[in-house]
């Protein structure tokens, strides 16, 4: 059984009280504590074209506490990535709702019940390079 | 004025190699490398109330097609329970005791609400925090 340990800390000074969280999980399967055990690993793709397309398919996964790490790894402050959450254009049907956007050097963490798909939409056609990873 | 998110990522058994990430994000307003200026600071909720889909952050409070970003953690310590996240009409993921998670936050209009379904209504505490432009 694999142990997997996610860690976030958070640091603002926007209030007069600074914030400083610091959280850490131990990634565990649905409702038990056996660790998740199955990762894609750390994947690396290259976006060319402003198009909605999967970066993750529902169809590929089981059910589950499934965790999902995206990092939009340029350094553009106005180039971004759109991540949503359901059918991409070329699937039709109802369209994917927005998450929301990674800018360069963004990253997102959260949980996935593998139920849809997860969608990515350059904001432009040059090269856009995004890190991603699900753990299930 | 500035925010920043460290994620680190660590299993020394999860694949052949070691895994280890670790990933900084400074929180910008979009477009842009000005710092996000609002936040609504950490809030600290217990549930008591397991029905399905209820508001948590509406998608219209923060302003709009912009570069928020939202961290929840389910404090619960039974491993059983969860919290059931959903972006507007889609079904995100499920935290469980002690997860959390950290995402960009768009949104675009009222029906990108994040809403919450606890699993249980025995007291469970949840935190949360939105930062915005």
């Amino acid at each position: 059984m694999a142990t997997v340990t996610a860690a976030v800390s958070l640091s603002s000074d926007i209030s007069d009280s600074t914030i400083n969280l610091t959280k850490t999980s131990t990634l565990t399967k649905a409702g038990s504590s056996k660790g998740l055990d199955t990762s894609t690993g750390l994947a690396r793709k290259t976006f060319t074209a402003v198009t909605h397309v999967d970066l993750v398919s529902a169809a590929s996964f089981s059910a589950g506490s499934n965790k999902v790490y995206i990092c939009n790894s340029g350094s553009s402050s106005t180039e971004y990535v759109t991540i949503a959450l359901g059918n991409n254009a070329a699937d039709g049907g109802t369209a994917a709702e927005p998450i929301g956007r990674l800018y360069g050097g963004d990253w997102m963490y959260f949980p996935w019940d593998g139920g849809v798909d997860i969608t990515i939409t350059p904001s432009v056609a040059t090269e856009t390079v995004v890190d991603y990873m699900v753990i299930s | 004025m500035a925010t920043t998110a460290t994620i680190t990522i660590n299993s020394a058994d999860l694949t052949g190699d070691a895994l280890s990430i670790t990933k900084t994000a400074t929180f910008n307003k979009a477009g842009s490398t000005t710092a996000l200026e609002q936040t609504t600071g950490v809030n600290h909720v217990i549930y008591t109330d397991a029905s399905a889909d209820q508001l948590l952050i509406n998608g219209t409070d923060y302003g709009t097609n912009v570069a928020a970003k939202v961290y929840i953690a389910n404090l619960s310590t039974d491993e059983t329970e969860f919290l059931q996240v959903n972006i507007g009409p889609a079904a995100m993921g499920k935290l469980y005791a002690g997860d959390w998670m950290v995402i960009p936050y768009e949104q675009h209009d009222a029906a990108n609400d994040i809403d919450i379904s606890p699993s249980v209504a025995t007291k469970m505490p949840i935190e949360w925090a939105v930062f915005y432009e």
